[in-house]
């Protein structure tokens, strides 16, 4: 039927159009629809000979900078073209909606281990890596991927085999403090916990406030109090196991209690700087920077965070969490960010051939020189604020942050812990009271959770 | 034919009557008639496209979501009810609804009393152009912008906090876990008074002045000639306003978030809203995306939104008055 013979039919019969035009013209639409949608979600990669990166840094970072010069010279020395877009934070969260679809837009993507778990590992959409760790690494003869990062390190990115994140900076957690003021702390950082109380004693006496600054409107913050003082009484993996501990029983035995006894007996004795818990971050911090307390307890991005403020005689240093007793636990917790590749990504193995090469000492040093952080190879030292967290990680035991719960756990962690345990270190809640409440809440949490 | 006529096909009828073609079912349709049916789907085809596929789809697709499990990618597993049920059992939800309701009815309420409060000062008041124009102005500024400054106004050592202890309060610790979500919500009345505030005002100045003469020739007080004749006369404003407050206290989200969260991590669970509650669910929580009980969520506030804009539409239903 001609389109000036269907016309003439829905004019005769009062109806504009037919059914069976309409239907061609909402299908037509749909189509067209579907092109557009198609045509847009397009690597942008081309052939082999190039791969697309989806970065979590935004273009003026200085690790953004970093790697842009890696990539440049990559391509010289390869041929290999990288498409790439400083997506920022949100990176994996932006890839996931398109891990379902036959074009995955992204070969190469970076973030935190937690979100690259959550989003790839969990649902099944990450890459194994483990064949990258026996690529070479260009311009060194003899090292391999695997060689030139530790075991400790990628073992915590591997679950059931899989090998779904390769580090290239360490995040650890450490008590910073001014080594210029306090060159007695500097000279010999409390090892256990009874030098650190003193300590604390000491230098409340002296500035006439508790010397340890906290901004507890974050709720990890507050968060790493407790996880320490449970790693270090109970060892690694007992916070992470109580967690998950069904019946909440765990979470109230005496030995987790006492534990917690360390954390109630620093804020009761004030030992907390005034107005930790009704600030808004990060005014804390930056009052610590500026001399007003003297202990920090925050993963290493603490000093870039805070440099602004510091005088310029301040000097970073850090220790350990210290053990509770002599010769107790000293494991230091640690969070990566890394390369992941997406199970449907087209050009793995270009990206793959860049993950090796960016881990070359001449390119990663630019992690610890430029973006002032620490890189998982031992043979590149650390900028000289994040000394003492990278000496700690290199003589101690190595634990995932938090034990991973906010990979495994991470309902539980936001709606049962967090809220209560903000709770407990500004004070509301003693020791005992916070883990029959944590227990308590646990369990029921449990019982209903799919 | 005017164009009023057009938009009123029933209007054209005596017109079309007099022109009239017989169609094969014997209906006589004029050529006009005719040639309007006939651009009725290319016109409405477009929008009736647009309108499907960007909010009748998703939301459809939102209520296919919570009836789901589906972590944002792999497979999706039907759960039926179940997050529902999740949601019921959660005692964060649960929460976040309470939150939520206390911002609808609580905020709501503050925010409608200083709006009314108010609409009677300014109707008398010199310059009471430039008033309204100050009143609006934290609704201009990004909600974003006045949370991150509400919170260092409220902040231990800060301007409140001074003036409170200045004066001889009673210390409060205006951001501490026990009052984080009245500081919200006096927030949320802060920056929404000067908005309905302008709206009632409008409506204010279409009264009549000489009702008000009268009212004063007849001894009534402020407060009698606002009850009396003001809100009768913006009865039908002020339901408006009711519905619209409803809609945009069910979505508050970014002052909460930018308020109450710090370094790029989700607030205290006992300040979320059910706005928080889904956007947590979906996306912040750092574990696994729980995409099912996130659409569950969203789905409950848009049923509550439903329910909310329905009971008050009947509550406020009379008949207008003419003036």
């Amino acid at each position: 039927m001609s389109a000036a013979r269907q016309s003439t039919d829905a004019a005769e019969t009062g109806r504009p159009f037919s059914r069976r035009a309409v239907l061609g013209a909402v299908l037509a639409t749909a189509a067209g629809l579907t092109a557009a949608c198609g045509s847009g979600s397009g690597s942008g990669g081309g052939g082999a000979d190039s791969f697309t990166y989806w970065s979590m840094w935004k273009q003026d970072e200085p690790q953004a900078k970093v790697l842009k010069a890696a990539i440049a010279q990559f391509t010289k020395d390869t041929g290999i073209k990288v498409s790439v877009q400083w997506k920022g934070r949100q990176v994996i969260q932006q890839l996931a909606p398109t891990l379902n679809t036959g074009s995955v837009p992204a070969d190469l993507v970076d973030s935190s281990d937690r979100f690259a778990y959550a989003q790839l590992q969990a649902t099944g959409q990450a890459l194994d890596l483990s064949p990258v760790l026996e690529l070479p690494i260009p311009g060194e003869t003899g090292s391999t991927v695997g060689s030139v990062v530790p075991a400790k390190y990628h073992s915590l990115s591997t679950t059931a085999g899989t090998l779904w994140q390769l580090p290239y900076e360490i995040i650890t957690t450490q008590i910073w403090y001014d080594g210029h003021a306090l060159p007695d702390v500097a000279a010999k950082p409390p090892a256990t916990w009874a030098e650190f109380s003193t300590l604390l004693a000491a230098r409340k006496a002296s500035r006439g406030d508790g010397p340890l600054a906290l901004d507890a409107d974050v709720p990890d913050y507050a968060a790493y109090w407790t996880y320490y003082a449970v790693l270090r009484g109970l060892g690694p993996g007992a916070f992470g196991k109580a967690a998950t501990d069904k019946s909440g029983a765990l979470l109230k035995a005496p030995g987790f209690v006492d534990a917690l006894r360390h954390v109630e007996a620093l804020v009761k004795a004030d030992d907390f700087t005034k107005g930790y818990d009704g600030s808004k971050w990060p005014a804390v911090q930056q009052k610590w920077a500026k001399g007003k307390s003297d202990f920090l307890l925050l993963g290493t991005f603490a000093p870039s965070e805070t440099s602004t403020f510091a005088s310029s005689a301040f000097t970073y240093r850090s220790f350990p969490f210290p053990a509770l007793t002599s010769g107790g636990d000293t494991s230091q917790d640690i969070s990566l960010i890394g390369f992941s590749i997406p199970k449907k990504a087209r050009h793995a193995a270009a990206a793959q051939k860049f993950i090796a090469y960016f881990l070359a000492k001449e390119r990663l040093q630019g992690i610890a020189t430029q973006a002032k952080n620490i890189t998982p190879r031992a043979d590149i030292a650390a900028p000289a604020e994040l000394a003492d967290a990278q000496k700690a990680l290199a003589t101690g035991n190595v634990v995932k942050t938090l034990d991973g719960v906010k990979e495994t756990a991470a309902e539980w962690y936001t709606k049962v812990f967090l809220p209560l345990n903000t709770s407990f270190l500004t004070g509301h809640l003693t020791a005992q009271s916070f883990a029959n409440k944590l227990a308590g809440n646990s369990a029921s949490y449990w019982r209903t959770a799919s | 034919m005017t164009a009023t006529d057009t938009l009123r096909p029933g209007r054209a009828a005596p017109a079309a009557r007099r022109r009239t073609t017989a169609g094969p079912g014997g209906i006589r349709h004029s050529p006009l008639t005719a040639r309007r049916r006939k651009l009725f789907w290319p016109l409405v085809l477009p929008a009736a496209a647009v309108y499907v596929v960007f909010f009748a789809g998703p939301s459809l697709f939102t209520l296919w979501l919570s009836l789901n499990k589906w972590a944002g990618a792999g497979p999706m597993t039907f759960t039926g009810l179940d997050n529902y049920r999740r949601l019921l059992q959660d005692p964060t939800f649960r929460h976040s609804f309470t939150n939520t309701l206390w911002i609808i009815f609580g905020a709501g309420g503050l925010t409608f009393l200083v709006s009314f409060g108010l609409t009677m000062v300014l109707r008398d008041m010199k310059g009471r152009k430039a008033a309204r124009s100050i009143l609006f102005f934290p609704n201009i500024v990004p909600s974003v912008v006045i949370a991150i400054l509400w919170g260092f106004l409220f902040q231990q050592g800060g301007p409140v906090d001074s003036v409170t202890k200045g004066t001889g309060l009673p210390a409060t610790n205006w951001l501490g876990q026990e009052n984080l979500f009245k500081v919200i919500m006096i927030g949320l009345v802060w920056t929404s008074t000067g908005f309905y505030t302008t709206i009632l005002m409008a409506a204010v100045d279409q009264i009549p002045p000489e009702l008000y003469e009268d009212c004063e020739l007849a001894g009534a007080n402020a407060l009698q000639k606002f009850r009396h004749v003001t809100l009768p006369l913006m009865w039908d404003v002020v339901g408006v306003c009711a519905v619209l407050w409803t809609i945009s206290a069910v979505k508050v989200f970014e002052f909460i978030y930018a308020f109450a969260g710090a370094a790029g991590q989700m607030p205290d669970t006992g300040v979320w809203n059910t706005a928080l509650y889904t956007y947590g669910e979906a996306f912040a929580s750092g574990g696994v995306p729980r995409y099912g009980s996130a659409a569950a969520s969203a789905v409950v506030m848009l049923a509550l939104v439903g329910v909310l804009v329905v009971l008050i539409r009947r509550f406020m239903r009379r008949d207008s008055v003419q003036y």
